[in-house]
């Protein structure tokens, strides 16, 4: 039997879920493979043409003046400032040139120095830098993950609503272990209090099927566990025979019960059956150990704890997450080994990136706070470990690499002010970009930029081009806007994201708004 | 003025956390003052009875229409009745509880609590070391984690005929499969089984007995399927709706010790409290140094402590009160705080009347200006005012000012009605906690509302003129109360819907038995339709 021949005898529906699957591989073997092959191999070769879909989010708001919606400017924090101090510009401190904060040019890209770690990535990537993140953290994370539309934060998620990864894993995951794994806590930072966002509100794991549901990924450690636990619980014979009994448990107890607590358990149920029912082919005890892809990686032990720090007074409550570079690391083993396909990349530090200072400080320090370290270690040096071996990692055997198939979108929820009053200079604000990279996307590409004067991003046309009614340098506006001119947003970040997946607009589940930007796609 | 400039301008506007209004309709519209002084309640009749001439009680409130009982919540609820099944989901703690108290056997894993320890976090439990929140509902990662613990636990139990297995022989049963069937259904969920339970009870270890190494490891499997029964699982065991009689009544048992204590009821309390009242044996719990562990656990949580002594300090103080009977009110007018010993000890006579607002564990995790964290978590944690920054909130706010936030009809004075004087308030507090009374340049901190919302309903020097009217709001009793429902259902209270009678009885009970929180247990307990599968 075929894959269209299952998929018409289960139904005809598109909606197969992880059970069916597993429920049609355990009776039949996996189409076309023997039956020992193993799920994780055999995956790969039925669901088509494989997609995987990486976020790379940097938490907290990124200094994006200075990252990838460059623009020169003085710097008024190094003395010697004319300006009123509303008007007063600070800037990292760096070596100016000609008097100006530089913007360097490498290929067809102009960046700042936050970037300047990512140049050899460029060829690989499309930049956009007329961007607008928002200025509320909690909201602006939400709709990163959610799309734009509106949407009360506190109100109950419908059963339209997907997060991008949930959408994707919708259309893509039926057949995998664990489609979702995200490293991300969206109250962690306790900007709103999580006894306010009962189950089901604001960030909910269980949109969608239940194979889409977000699996936190947490640390190596729980990792093994978990797929220990799914291990030590799956197979054949005596554990399937307890596993029938709590099914039928399970299946009287749930029969005629609606609600929230319930609709989690039977999430829960029906994931846990996936997982026991597909997961041993993994070894737990030898992954995410492997020396070679660990100095790759450059992961030290600390790197795999979780941290819990307090930043900017907000509570030390943790996203559970291992530093980046065990995220990228596990993230690679987890695609690799076909266990999963989407995975959301998080700065470990709650608010790592959210860095507010006063003017003393900044004229103190002779500029703003530099995100360079930050921004190298959280971001630009794990990527470019989990870049390189995805490119020279073969697809099983396409002739293509897992980077052929893999896009990736790295992100912030907001970039910094310039400036402001006396108690915070470097605030949070809406000019901010974002990049694409991956098999699909336009390489070596940059649409949009920041105007020198109007600090703002100077919206585009939908092929990309400035809307020719604002001064290509300044930002001013000359004429008539452009009716069909835009800033990309959270929304149009979730909509190319999946586009660049192939899933067209029309078939994105979720209710975002944003409409994808065509032209990053090859 | 160029965009930038215009931006820079805002200052105070853009570097919120916490901003304007989701557009609850009935959004910060407190009235004017009362006077300073905490409310003293009134000395009703319980409960909201009637008087001696046999007329209603008049329901008892403050003076001002924000400080009575909503008079549009009097009347009868007329919409679609609630049918959802609600039941919570065992946490980390009662689930260690109820396998630690069933198997009786510390070495698990090799030793229970460093093995539940190990799982914790696909358990999702709170150490305040790794993890600091509390998964509220099943989740796959804890059924796999259950798995193993169903596995070990079972094996060890059935190998050493300890805990379910104790007194029995797996290998030759004494009365025949049936009978020990049985006594596992008993042991373990705490109930006889039915008899189709039975029968697919035994059928199930006549079909592992040939693909198990023994005897004991068939028995062990069926121990592992009721480990991870329903029954085992949820707080109140869903089989409530099947049985009768003394296993009815030790299901609501198990709902009310785990709900309370956090733990199975034991033998002794089985027996003692049999026939009693829900009222009677919630009393019971309440009085259980587990009832005031447990709750002191959920107040850490919900305070975001990371259990140090300074930020469990809130804590402390929601725990005192609940265990002692002081006036609800405390939590935000207390002028003395608690220590490790759960006495009440004084504090110095800056905090004023200010319970949790000016503890450096509450303040730290809250920045003050330019930020709005505090005020917006001061808001939303006791008063429940949530705020959220819509896209269309966000829209207006690109061209606010400072000033203009708090300008009356301005799209910001929504929300910064409140949250701008109520920062001004807490300015002698810095973010670290600690008292000051000059700023960084020496100049004198003026710690008043500056009068700049003229119908600012808290006016006044410092955090003690918010809080001493604060409670006298019924927001601030709704709030208090669903904080005690998100800790005993899991969920908040529909007030304004068909569960409005019971916020009554809640709202008559503070108010006859002087905000005593444990009376408001009682209530829930007792009130809440469905609560013990009633």
């Amino acid at each position: 039997m075929k894959r269209r021949e299952f998929l018409a005898a289960v139904s005809g529906s598109y909606a197969i879920g992880m059970l069916d699957w597993m429920r049609y591989f355990r009776q039949n073997g996996v189409p076309g493979t023997a039956r020992s092959l193993g799920l994780a191999e055999a995956a790969a070769q039925v669901v088509g043409q494989p997609r995987f879909l990486i976020y790379w989010f940097n938490e907290g708001g990124w200094d994006g003046y200075s990252m990838l919606n460059p623009v020169a400017t003085r710097n008024d924090a190094l003395g010697g400032a004319t300006a009123a101090p509303l008007d007063q510009i600070y800037r990292p401190n760096i070596a100016l040139v000609n008097g100006l904060y530089p913007v360097s040019t490498s290929g067809n890209i102009k960046y700042g120095h936050l970037a300047g770690s990512g140049t050899s990535l460029f060829p690989d990537m499309a930049v956009v830098s007329s961007h607008h993140g928002g200025t509320f953290h909690s909201g602006s994370r939400l709709q990163y993950h959610m799309g734009k539309y509106d949407m009360t934060f506190s109100a109950k998620r419908g059963p339209d609503e997907r997060s991008v990864m949930q959408a994707f894993c919708e259309a893509y995951g039926s057949a995998y272990f664990m489609p979702h794994i995200s490293w991300h806590n969206w109250l962690a930072d306790g900007e709103l209090s999580s006894a306010d966002y009962p189950e089901g509100t604001g960030y909910y794991e269980k949109l969608g099927p239940a194979y889409a549901n977000t699996i936190y990924g947490s640390t190596p450690t729980v990792m093994r566990q978990r797929i220990a636990s799914v291990a030590a619980a799956s197979g054949a014979g005596r554990d399937k025979e307890i596993h029938k009994f709590v099914e039928n448990l399970n299946t009287n107890f749930l029969k005629d019960k609606h609600g929230t607590t319930t609709q989690a358990f039977a999430a829960a149920v029906q994931a846990h059956a996936a997982l026991v029912s597909g997961g041993a082919t993994l070894n737990p005890s030898t992954m995410f150990t492997d020396a070679t892809l660990r100095t790759e990686f450059n992961v030290k032990t600390a790197d795999e704890q979780t941290t819990s720090t307090a930043v900017n007074g907000n509570p030390a409550r943790s996203k559970n997450s291992p530093n980046t570079n065990v995220q990228a690391l596990m993230t690679y083993e987890l695609m690799t080994k076909g266990a999963s396909i989407a995975f959301w990349i998080e700065s470990r530090d709650v608010r790592g990136f959210d860095s507010h200072r006063s003017r003393a400080n900044v004229l103190s320090n002779k500029g703003q706070y530099d995100q360079k370290n930050q921004i190298d270690v959280n971001m630009w040096t794990p990527l470019k470990a989990l870049v390189a071996r995805l490119k020279s990692t073969q697809y099983a055997a396409t002739g293509k690499s897992y980077f052929d198939y893999t896009t990736i979108v790295l992100a912030s929820e907001m970039g910094r002010s310039m400036g402001g009053g006396d108690d915070d200079v470097c605030q949070h604000w809406n000019p901010s970009s974002v990049a694409f990279m991956g098999g699909a996307v336009k390489g070596g590409t940059q649409f949009g930029a920041v105007g020198t004067t109007s600090l703002d991003a100077i919206p585009t046309m939908p092929d990309g081009t400035l809307d020719p009614a604002y001064d290509a340098t300044t930002g001013a506006l000359k004429g008539t806007k452009s009716a069909s001119s835009f800033v990309s947003d959270a929304g149009s970040v979730y909509a190319t994201a999946l586009d660049l997946c192939g899933i067209s607009k029309a078939n994105q589940k979720g209710k975002n708004l944003g409409t994808p930007l065509a032209f990053v796609k090859k | 003025m160029s965009p930038h400039r215009n931006l820079l301008g805002l200052v105070l506007g853009v570097a919120v956390a916490a901003a304007c209004s989701s557009g609850n309709p009935d959004a910060l519209n407190a009235g004017g003052t009362s006077g300073a002084t905490p409310p003293t309640p009134p000395g009703t009749g319980d409960d909201g009875g009637t008087t001696a001439e046999g007329g209603p009680t008049p329901i008892p409130g403050g003076t001002l229409a924000d400080e009575q009982f909503p008079p549009e919540l009097l009347g009868p609820y007329t919409g679609p009745p609630n049918t959802d099944y609600e039941n919570t989901f065992v946490s980390y703690l009662q689930l260690k509880a109820r396998v630690t108290q069933l198997f009786a056997d510390t070495g698990i894993g090799g030793g229970t609590e460093a093995y539940f320890a190990t799982k914790i976090a696909l358990l999702g439990g709170a150490d305040f070391k790794t993890t600091f929140s509390e998964a509220r509902v099943a989740s796959p990662d804890f059924l796999v984690a259950l798995d193993g613990v169903a596995k070990d636990s079972c094996a060890r139990a059935a190998t050493n005929k300890t805990g379910p297995f104790a007194g029995s022989d797996p290998a030759n049963p004494a009365g025949g499969d049936t009978a020990l069937a049985t006594t596992l259904y008993q042991k373990l969920l705490l109930r006889a089984p039915l008899a189709q339970e039975v029968t697919d009870a035994v059928a199930l270890v006549t079909t592992l007995k040939p693909i198990s190494p023994d005897a004991a490891s068939a028995w062990a499997g069926l121990c592992e399927g009721l480990v991870r029964h329903p029954d085992f699982l949820f707080t109140l065991p869903p089989s409530v709706a099947v049985v009768t009689g003394a296993d009815k009544e030790r299901m609501q048992l198990v709902k009310l010790a785990l709900d309370l204590s956090g733990r199975l009821p034991s033998d002794a309390e089985i027996t003692s409290l049999a026939g009693k009242s829900v009222v009677e044996k919630v009393t019971h719990y309440i009085g259980t140094p587990e009832f005031r562990d447990f709750y002191y656990h959920r107040a850490q949580v919900r305070t975001e402590s990371v259990r140090t002594p300074e930020s469990s300090e809130p804590a402390r103080l929601w725990t005192y009160l609940m265990i002692n009977g002081a006036p609800m009110q405390d939590v935000l007018t207390a002028d003395y705080s608690v220590d490790a010993q759960w006495n009440k000890i004084t504090r110095g006579p800056e905090h004023g009347k200010s319970g949790v607002l000016t503890m450096p564990g509450f303040i730290k995790t809250k920045p003050g200006l330019p930020h709005y964290n505090y005020a917006a978590r001061v808001m939303t944690d006791y008063m429940g005012q949530l705020f959220e920054i819509t896209p269309a909130i966000l829209a207006g706010r690109i061209s606010a000012t400072a000033g203009s936030t708090v300008e009356p009809g301005s799209l910001c004075v929504t929300c910064h009605g409140i949250l701008t004087p109520l920062e001004f308030q807490r300015l002698k507090w810095a973010d670290d906690g600690t008292y000051r009374t000059t700023d960084l340049t020496g100049a004198t901190i003026d710690d008043s509302d500056k009068g700049v919302v003229p119908d600012y309903p808290f006016k006044g020097a410092g955090m003690e003129a918010f809080s001493t009217v604060a409670v006298r709001k019924e927001k601030f009793f709704r709030q208090t109360f669903q904080a005690q429902f998100l800790f005993f259902l899991g969920r908040q209270m529909r007030y304004s819907e068909d569960e409005r009678v019971l916020y009554l009885a809640l709202w008559n009970a503070a108010w006859s038995k002087q905000g005593d929180l444990r009376e408001i247990v009682k209530v829930i307990a007792a009130g809440v339709p469905g609560y013990l599968g009633n």
